[in-house]
Order: C-alpha cells, then structure tokens, then sequence
C-alpha cells in the first residue's frame, strides 16, 4: 500500500471511530435488550434482602437505578467503558472462574448477551 | 541512509506511542492527590538504570487477616487498581505459588495501551508474600516485590518493596519524574483501598444483616473512589 493510501485508510477509520455513519452497530436499549437478560440471568440472585448475589455483594440489579448504584466494592457499571466494567469483565470471564461460578449457577449466558452487554454499556449505559 | 516507507511508519509510531505514554503519565500526575487514611511510615520511590525501586512503610486501621485476604484477591485485583480489565490464575506448578496474569489499559482521549504482567506469588504462610515477575510473558524487563504483613493490635503494619524496569521507552529526567510521582500516587490509592475493603469484608462477617448492606454498600463507593 502506498502512503497515500495508508493515510487514506486510516482516515476513513478514524472517521467511522468518531462518527457512526459507516458503523451498522445497533442502539441498544435498556428495557428492551438488557433487562430481560438481567431478568432471565441474575435478578434471582441480585435481589434484596434474601438473593444470594445480593448478600454477597450488595448488588441489586432489580431496577436500573440499584444497578447503577453499584456493589459493596464500588460501580459495576462504568458507562462507556465495557473494558473497565466489572460487570462486564465477569460475564466475559476477565476475572477468572468467577464467570464460571455465574454461569453454572442457572442458564449460561450467551455470547450474544455478552456482546448485548459490552456494547450497552459503550454506547454509555442508558436508562433507554 | 535511506529509510523505507515502512521503516519511517514504524519509528513514527513508536514516538506516537511513546508521547501518549508520556501525555497519560502527566494526565495522571496533574490530577493525583496525596492522602493516606493509615498511618504512613515511610513512602520513597527512586530510580536507577531505568529501574524503579518503591518501598513503603504503612499501618492500616483494619486486622491483619482482613489485610491479607484482600491483598491476596488476585481475581478482584481491579478492585484495588482500577486499570486492570483482565486477570487470570495461571497453573504455577509449584506448592504455595499463584501465576497471575494481569491486563491493565491506560487511556488519553480515544489512544490507549494495555500493559501486561504475568508473576508467580509464593504465600510461604507467614503474613509474608514473595511476588517475581516474569519477563518474557509481561511488559517488564524485570521486577520483584515482597510484602509483610504484621499484627499491630487491632491494626496492621503492611512493609512493602518492589522493583520494576518496564521494557517500554520512558523519556528520561522529566519522564523519570512523572513515573515516580505516579507509583507514588497509585501506591498510596492502593494501600487506602485495601484498608477500605479489608474493613467491609470484617464489617460483612460480623454483621450479616441485609439492612446494613445500605451502610457498607457507601462504603464501597468510596473505596474505589479512594
């Protein structure tokens, strides 16, 4: 490839990064695509005061605004940034065997939910 | 000499990269705030050869077992340092001996690099941790830590010491300075961290009640806070 090229290139990248004209990315909604996930996959155990989850963790995922508050160890959410999410970083098993535990404990959660989460929270983690 | 095409990519890259790691090194600096909620003994960070030697000297207001089992969370390290976006236990094949492997990513802006650390971590079972760092699969030329963890009372002496030589380009003087300035920030977040969650785990065990979840549950947002 030739510099001219290359420079090219790198400029239509750039531009579907920053604008997402050229991206066929779908918006994720809250209500629509990401509860129902919660509602099928945690919500038994991440519900106050008896849920497992819950007591372990403090985190209740019932509503969007307990999930938002976090756990007793800080956000589990960091709206944009699926990478630094702990969420995120256990359902894609990025914090050991841990996504191991949650996933035997009822129906594995698939790889679709997986990538329903992680562009959730990138596209900012919307109560939509 | 004439360079290719390629050549020139690649030595332009590389100053790219290295201003980002340097522009990330200063963000960072510019916005740290030196505080510690124990006692801080002593905290001194220096650096020889493109090698970083840090040690401190801290008592944290929670029991020594609480300290210890925080410390040794190798798969909740995010908690403790929030750059971390992967961890992984690795099979060491040695007795009291953990291979960690983890993956932490510094941003500026829409640029960001990951850093890689893969150690082995000897707990002989004496409050006291042996940490080494294994070069060939981490972003580091070399590096060592030992930790030691003493009962003072009701609280914790925690003595620290570690040495890093990263494999990645740091300009030098002003480069040197901030990296400093930046284990000196990250250290001391750290050390208020395992304080804060050694003191939920201990407040969890005593006082299993759901209500009190609310309390903790601020708590814990001002750990990572911290």
């Amino acid at each position: 490839m030739n510099p001219a090229n290359a420079a090219s290139t790198i400029l239509v990248l750039l531009s579907c990064h920053y604008f997402s004209g050229c991206a066929s990315t779908p918006q994720i909604s809250y209500q629509r695509d990401v509860h129902p996930i919660f509602q099928d996959k945690c919500i038994q155990c991440h519900t106050p005061p008896y849920g497992e989850g819950y007591k372990r963790s403090g985190l209740d995922m019932v509503s969007y605004d307990t999930l938002m508050e976090g756990s007793i160890y800080g956000p589990a959410i960091v709206p944009g940034n699926s990478k630094a999410s702990p969420l995120n970083m256990l359902v894609e098993g990025r914090a050991g065997n841990l996504a191991r535990v949650m996933r035997n404990m009822h129906t594995p959660i698939t790889d679709r939910e997986i990538e329903v989460l992680q562009l959730w929270v990138e596209q900012g983690a919307q109560n939509n | 000499m004439v360079l290719s095409v390629g050549q020139v990519s690649v030595w332009l890259i590389a100053i790219f990269l290295a201003a980002m790691k340097l522009y990330a090194l200063f963000a960072l600096v510019l916005v740290s705030r030196f505080s510690m909620a124990g006692e801080l003994e002593a905290l001194s960070v220096t650096e020889s050869e493109g090698e970083y030697r840090l040690q401190i000297v801290s008592v944290l207001y929670a029991p020594a077992d609480y300290v210890y089992r925080v410390i040794t969370d190798y798969l909740h390290a995010y908690r403790l340092n929030p750059t971390i976006t992967e961890v992984e236990i690795l099979p060491s094949g040695r007795d009291q001996v953990v291979r960690v492997r983890n993956l932490s990513e510094q941003c500026v802006g829409p640029f960001c690099f990951s850093i890689d650390w893969v150690g082995d971590i000897e707990e002989p079972g004496d409050g006291n941790i042996k940490v080494e760092t294994i070069p060939e699969l981490s972003s580091f030329e070399s590096g060592s830590a030992v930790w030691q963890i003493r009962p003072v009372g009701e609280h914790t002496r925690v003595y620290h010491e570690s040495s890093l030589k990263p494999d990645f380009f740091i300009p030098p003087v002003i480069g040197n300075k901030l990296m400093k300035n930046k284990m000196q920030k990250d250290t001391l977040a750290t050390f208020n961290r395992i304080e804060c969650y050694a003191k939920i785990a201990l407040e969890m065990e005593m006082e299993n009640e759901p209500e009190l979840i609310a309390d903790i549950l601020n708590e814990g947002k001002n750990c990572i806070k911290l």
